[in-house]
């Protein structure tokens, strides 16, 4: 059982000549993450500003808690749409320590009442000890985790996190990704991340969208997107991807490294196949093999390798770094099906 | 490698540059105070009688007026323009700072001679608009001339704040109104105080707004004293009690700054996103915005323009015109110079270069009038020293001339041209020198390709700011000037005392004329920096 709590319908959106959000349609359900992945660009923000209620459209609407909030303008103020937002730059303000700044947003209940929730907010994202502290005097990740809590503490039904994490260094930011899903998840907001990090969008998201040029161009579950992505650019924006181009005969597409099932039966002129590198499977213990491995860059538990079909193509591969053959050697090689797709 | 470097930047030594800044910006103050307590000063208990609580009450009263009157034209416009997109705000970004380079004195002949009976602006409202005089008159040309001060600050402010914290006030449940309350007046609160002081300091400095306009502060007294008494210990002892006032107001705002350091850091900044105001609300702030222009400096300047035109000059005032730029652009050279030094001292020459620069920036709290008074109290000891040594009298070195001029000029202005000069150098890293090095250039290629570019905008900053500053300072002139030496300033002032406002018009002109186009040269280096800095 779902329940929407905002949705937007037909959002179009343009500065000068370029359009930032094309015909844009979203809806954010309770207590489930949403992931907008795009190039930076691409509108992620603009939408998320609009739903913030920060930003007028030129046309479409936006709809919440059961009224019509923007329709082209803004109709609801953004301190009225019961929205946390999480800003890139945390936006801490800089005059209040940072107890003062989740309790900002508190505005029902006692002071000593107010003052517990905003310990607790605090002690959730383990920043309890430095509620005294003003925002210059925390590390960038404890200025999120502030940030973070100052969001949740009015208890918001949407969350929106603008590239929230992508400030910080990489170590920091998968270790503050977990505690943050776990956080949004028990506030059970409906909550909306824009990223253009592809690893932070997957590990996020309950359901992921893509965006390119103001433009949805798929949205579903992220293994769903990553293993059948409607297009090129989608397959791209989730990760490295092979690409062959061919006629599809007795539902087959005949690539140089081997047969690609396709799903349907018609015979197509041009179609589009995409291998993602682990589906090439190599085997270099046969002999006799026909491809040759012509680069390889280890990558930690895995390793990338170029591979040489007999007609000169060249495709990319990813196997485990503990059975990776090395450059010059001739292998085997088939295709897993699971991870090949055919648009058309 | 590194090592090289260093020679080469320690070859001259920084220090004797923050000495002789702070010699300079402190030695006059100093030198007026055994003046101030010595005895003599028979005027001192008539003035004491009659006019000194005349003083008070006017540099209080003003202060109120101009503080109140510069902040409401100030912040509102700052505000509006950092925060809103309109049809015309760029031009009104640019357009807003440029009262400046309208002289307060000027200003105040230009509204007195419009809202005078016969004036135009007097007939155009049947005498309704009240004639500029008086008190209120003296603040109201103060507002107009000084709010972009503070309108530069909190602009500065309001743009570095960033939206981001409205927005997110907004989102936590805040009005506009509250959130502009609660946070992003907050935040640039310190800035509108250091833009708030140097309102303050401008406008007790001031000698030709308040004398003409027939409201009578301190620096009045010391020049009566000084020139129609000729009564130095007087003087002194009035300069000493309008230093006083200005070190605590320009002190206070120090501490009070000191304790708000917290809210100068914040995030990163993004580029401002802008609301868009369309129709009757971006009409209404368009003339908000239009308005201190309008009065500072569009009005005013016509005025003088036309009057200008109207009156045939009773004498040539390219003698003036000379003076001016002679006095002027040889200050903002030396000045140019000394902040570079003190700048480089600041940098790198430890604690006592620092706080010999420290003590060079109060120059910039120091009056013109005082400063003046000092350079005079200063050559009168040196001059009692030569005497006693040579056991006659020495050659005369009290009168001075035109190095007492430029001496105290610098008294006051040096400090303005350290700010801009330090933020020049703040750009230069040494990971830039080991880049340049690495890449093959030598230390005077890197001096020469990267110091001195980077650099140059500040330090012709600094230089353009102390040439515009010179131009309009008239009370020092008029203390030290050698009797056939005119300047613009002066020469306006007097046809203006005279009554002979037509005659002022020229003079006063040609001081806006000049100003202007070197106003717009420092907001668009001043610009370019940022947009530089920005992509740093």
């Amino acid at each position: 059982m779902t329940e929407i709590v905002v949705s937007a319908e037909g959002l179009i959106k343009s500065h000068g000549k370029r359009r930032v959000l094309d015909n844009v349609n979203i809806e954010l359900e309770r207590g489930c993450i949403t992931a907008i992945l795009g190039p930076s660009g691409a509108g992620k923000s603009t939408l998320l500003r609009v739903i913030a209620g920060l930003e007028d459209v030129d046309d479409g609407q936006v709809h919440g808690s059961g009224q019509k909030m923007t329709d082209g303008h803004v109709l609801v103020p953004p301190e009225k749409r019961n929205v946390g937002l999480v800003f890139q730059d945390f936006s801490l303000f800089p005059h209040l320590t940072a107890l003062d700044n989740v309790l900002f947003g508190l505005r029902m209940g006692s002071p000593s009442d107010r003052r517990q929730t905003a310990m607790d907010r605090l002690a959730a994202v383990e920043m309890d000890d430095k509620s005294g502290a003003y925002p210059h005097r925390l590390s960038g990740g404890e200025q999120q985790r502030v940030a973070l809590a100052r969001a949740l503490a009015p208890e918001p039904e949407i969350v929106l996190l603008d590239e929230a994490f992508s400030g910080l260094d990489a170590r920091l930011r998968s270790e503050l990704r977990g505690m943050a899903v776990a956080e949004l998840k028990k506030s059970g907001a409906a909550v909306l991340v824009v990223t253009h990090d592809t690893e932070e969008a997957l590990f996020m998201a309950d359901k992921l969208v893509l965006m390119v040029d103001g433009a949805i161009i798929q949205s579903g579950a992220p293994s769903q997107l990553y293993l059948k992505p409607n297009s090129v650019s989608a397959a791209r924006l989730l990760g490295p991807v092979n690409i062959w181009r061919g006629p599809i005969s007795n539902g087959k597409m005949n690539s140089a490294f081997g047969l690609i099932v396709s799903e349907r039966e018609a015979d197509i002129a041009e179609a589009t196949a995409m291998v993602r590198p682990e589906g090439l499977i190599v085997d270099a213990d046969k002999p006799d093999g026909q491809f040759e491995i012509v680069g390889s860059n280890a990558l930690g538990a895995t390793t990338e390798l170029q591979v040489k079909a007999p007609d000169g193509l060249c495709w990319n591969a990813r196997i485990a770094t503990a059975t990776s053959p090395t450059v010059g050697q001739m292998v085997h090689v088939r295709l897993d099906p699971a991870l090949t797709h055919i648009v058309a | 490698m590194g090592q090289v470097i260093d020679r080469a930047r320690r070859g001259i030594s920084p220090t004797p540059f923050g000495v002789a800044a702070a010699l300079i910006c402190t030695l006059p103050v100093l030198a007026l105070i055994p003046l101030g307590v010595s005895g003599g000063g028979a005027h001192m208990g008539h003035l004491w009688d009659t006019q000194l609580g005349t003083y008070v009450r006017n540099s209080a009263g003003l202060l109120i007026i101009t503080t109140l009157g510069t902040l409401l034209l100030g912040v509102p416009t700052a505000w509006l323009t950092s925060r809103y997109a309109f049809p015309g705000r760029r031009l009104l970004v640019v357009a807003l700072p440029l009262s400046l380079a309208m002289p307060s004195y000027v200003s105040g002949y230009a509204w007195m001679s419009m809202t005078a009976a016969g004036g135009p602006v007097y007939s155009l409202t049947a005498g309704y608009f009240p004639t500029t005089s008086g008190l209120f008159g003296a603040g109201f040309i103060f507002a107009i001339s000084f709010y972009p001060y503070i309108y530069l600050l909190a602009r500065q402010a309001f743009e570095y704040s960033g939206t981001n914290s409205f927005e997110a006030a907004r989102t936590l449940g805040a009005s506009p109104v509250t959130a502009f309350f609660t946070v992003s007046l907050p935040l640039a609160r310190p800035a509108i105080m250091a833009g708030t002081a140097l309102v303050a300091m401008e406008t007790l400095a001031d000698y030709g707004t308040v004398d003409f306009l027939g409201t009578p502060t301190f620096t009045v007294g010391i020049l009566r004293s000084w020139i129609s008494f000729g009564d130095p210990q007087a003087a002194a002892r009035l300069a000493l009690i309008l230093l006083l006032v200005t070190l605590v107001i320009f002190g206070g705002e120090r501490l009070a700054r000191r304790g708000a350091q917290v809210a100068e850091s914040g995030g990163r900044n993004k580029p401002q996103h802008r609301v868009p105001l369309s129709g009757r609300w971006a009409g209404i702030t368009i003339l908000i915005c239009s308005i201190p222009v309008v009065f500072g400096l569009i009005v005013p300047g016509t005025h003088l323009l036309t009057l200008a035109l109207e009156t045939q000059p009773v004498r040539s005032p390219a003698a003036a015109f000379w003076g001016t730029m002679t006095v002027a652009s040889l200050s903002a050279l030396i000045a140019a110079l000394l902040g570079l030094g003190a700048a480089y001292a600041a940098r790198t020459g430890g604690w006592f270069a620092n706080a010999a620069v420290r003590a060079a920036h109060t120059g910039y709290a120091v009056p013109g009038a005082v400063a003046a008074l000092g350079v005079i109290a200063l050559l009168a000891a040196s001059q009692n020293f030569l005497d006693m040594l040579s056991g006659a009298a020495a050659p005369m070195v009290a009168g001075g001339g035109l190095v007492a001029l430029l001496f105290a000029y610098q008294a006051r202005f040096a400090a303005a041209a350290i700010g801009p000069c330090e933020s020049a150098l703040v750009r230069i890293t040494p990971s830039m020198d080991q880049a340049a090095r690495s890449l093959g250039a030598s230390p005077w290629a890197v001096i020469g390709r990267i110091h001195f570019p980077l650099a140059f905008s500040g330090i012709a900053t600094a230089a353009l700011l102390v040439f515009v500053e010179v131009m309009k300072e008239l009370p020092a002139t008029m203390i030290l000037r050698p009797l056939d030496f005119e300047t613009l300033a002066v020469s306006a002032h007097h046809y203006a005392s005279d009554e002979r406002l037509a005659q002022a018009a020229l003079p006063s002109l040609l001081l806006v004329v000049i100003g202007l186009p070197i106003m717009m040269l420092v907001s668009w280096l001043v610009s370019r920096r940022e947009t530089e800095n920005a992509a740093l």
